[in-house]
């Protein structure tokens, strides 16, 4: 088992009230699994991602990564623990504008103890993967929204993390682009790398090996028909 | 196939240049205005700029005409020359007495007889203009008796220095200023005249020059150094204003090195900025020497200016930093 949560919640305290989250979340999620997370705008989809990825701590409860507990107090080991273990996609690609497509891939290794001729082989070779070793010096304005997306997996995968977690990951794509995306995910789950998305389309959800729905500000399984 | 263009690098790192240009504008701003300064301070004080840090200043009370011919006999000024300094009256001093080694004005100087002789009498600098060994101050002839040689103290070679030949008559309605090369000669003729003048039933007050000098700077430029204050805080308000802005930026740089767990993010967007930073300040040092032609002044103008401008720049950055929440 990669990922434990026991028992998690999440707060936000306010001086006049308290608003809830994640109200005792409870969840185990495989090596190599690919998860969807589903569930209504603003139900906490993206809460327990940003938790899982280590983002944000949450208020209450246990998280368990590989069996060990991790501390949301100390942000220098939470930053250790994203930088070493997780990838991160999102549906705006979060891509840095000023840097061109090998900067932005080459990014997360920029944090290892690797030569820069280790690092331009890697990169290099997750360009070919993805298919963009063509747009290598370009700039994200210069790509379409798919291609950025291709990008921004690619420099998930880059650093081998054991969990990559995805956040409305076609929300702003096309049709066609979508299904390559999600064609991206689920071979490198079939690697060994596990995979949650959050997501609010049903068509993405079938796609993957299990599917939770969170609502009332907790997880439910769901079977999917 | 890819095109090679410039003009995508600028555009991508527009927030970049536009912060550079910024800080390129303080920088030619702020030495300008330290030039400019310094440059009229030299210009109101020049007469100062002559004599060194070591002449001392003094006034005698009651204003009256002080005899003093006692110099003659006694040796009271020894290695030192007294004139009297008058504010206003630019590089011309009038000597009162002078005696022993004195080298301040490098050269032959009066002799003991000449402030007797009641012959005017002139030494004049290296680049000073006269007209057939005369030179006319305050419509009295002069004779000069000698050029001093070229020194390094710009104001020293354009320098007058006369006598009326007569130490009688003293009137001492401006100041006196005692100059030597050492400090221990001044004090010396400092104390000797002071006893000497409540012999006569006067009093020697010490008046520290220096210290009006700047209260009478801010006093007659008051309207230009508002106008200065007042485009500075501009230019500081300014400076804050791109930083913010570069700082928006930079707003998705700092999520995606949040993201893949990157430590110290203010440090390095900090770090990102100074570098901008010191491109900019030489560019703006290099523009400004260009435009300076003060060379006297170039090197003591830009260390103060780049010290402004660095406390100016690190300022707004600090300031920008520690309200600016970080992912």
């Amino acid at each position: 088992m990669l990922i434990e949560l026991i028992d998690i919640r999440k707060y936000y305290d306010s001086k006049k009230y308290r608003v809830v989250a994640l109200d005792g979340v409870d969840l185990k999620i495989d090596k190599g699994e690919l998860l969807a997370i589903m569930g209504k705008s603003g139900c906490g989809k993206s809460t327990l991602l940003h938790i899982l990825g280590g983002l944000i701590g949450a208020s209450d409860g246990t998280y368990l990564y590989q069996g060990e507990m991790v501390d949301f107090k100390d942000k220098r080991k939470l930053a250790e623990f994203r930088r070493n273990n997780v990838g991160f996609i999102v549906q705006d690609f979060a891509l840095i504008k000023e840097k061109t497509i090998y900067d932005n891939i080459e990014l997360p290794l920029k944090t290892k103890n690797l030569s820069k001729f280790k690092r331009n082989e890697m990169v290099n070779e997750m360009l070919d993967k993805v298919g963009l070793e063509d747009k290598i010096w370009r700039y994200p304005y210069e790509l379409s929204g798919g291609e950025q997306q291709r990008v921004a997996i690619a420099r998930a995968l880059i650093h081998n993390p054991k969990l990559i977690l995805a956040d409305e990951p076609t929300g702003s794509l096309d049709d066609e682009n979508q299904a390559i995306i999600l064609k991206m995910l689920k071979e490198v789950a079939k690697n060994g790398t596990t995979v949650v998305i959050a997501t609010h389309d049903i068509a993405i959800a079938r796609e993957c090996n299990r599917y939770l729905y969170i609502s009332d500000r907790k997880v439910r399984e769901q079977e999917l028909i | 196939m890819y095109l090679w263009n410039p003009l995508r690098k600028l555009k991508v790192n527009l927030s970049q240049y536009l912060i550079g240009a910024v800080c390129i504008i303080t920088t030619v701003f702020i030495c300008n205005i330290v030039n400019h300064l310094s440059n009229l301070y030299i210009l109101d004080n020049y007469e100062n700029e002559a004599l060194d840090k070591k002449t001392i200043y003094f006034a005698v009370k009651p204003e009256s005409y002080v005899n003093m011919e006692i110099l003659l006999e006694e040796n009271i000024v020894e290695n030192a020359t007294l004139l009297l300094h008058s504010k206003g009256s630019g590089l011309y001093y009038e000597v009162i007495f002078t005696s022993g080694k004195n080298d301040i004005f490098n050269g032959k100087f009066f002799t003991k007889e000449d402030f007797k002789s009641e012959n005017r009498m002139a030494v004049v600098g290296f680049e000073t203009t006269y007209d057939n060994n005369h030179i006319y101050i305050n419509g009295n002839s002069y004779t000069v008796k000698e050029i001093m040689k070229e020194n390094i103290n710009k104001a020293m070679n354009y320098s007058v220095f006369y006598t009326e030949g007569r130490l009688d008559n003293i009137l001492p309605s401006s100041t006196f200023a005692i100059a030597s090369q050492s400090k221990k000669d001044i004090k010396k003729t400092l104390e000797g005249l002071r006893s000497q003048l409540e012999e006569q039933g006067m009093k020697l007050e010490i008046i520290n020059y220096r210290k009006t000098q700047y209260s009478d700077f801010i006093d007659y430029h008051r309207e230009l150094l508002i106008i200065i204050t007042g485009l500075a805080i501009i230019l500081y308000l300014m400076n804050i204003v791109s930083i913010v802005f570069w700082l928006m930026s930079k707003g998705s740089k700092e999520r995606v090195w949040y993201l893949f767990g990157y430590n110290h993010i203010k440090l390095r967007l900090g770090l990102e900025y100074i570098r901008i930073f010191i491109i900019s300040l030489i560019i703006g040092l290099v523009l400004s020497l260009f435009v300076w032609n003060n060379d006297s002044n170039v090197i003591y103008n830009t260390i103060i200016s780049t010290s402004i401008i660095i406390f100016v720049e690190i300022a707004s950055l600090l300031i920008v930093l520690s309200v600016h929440k970080s992912q």
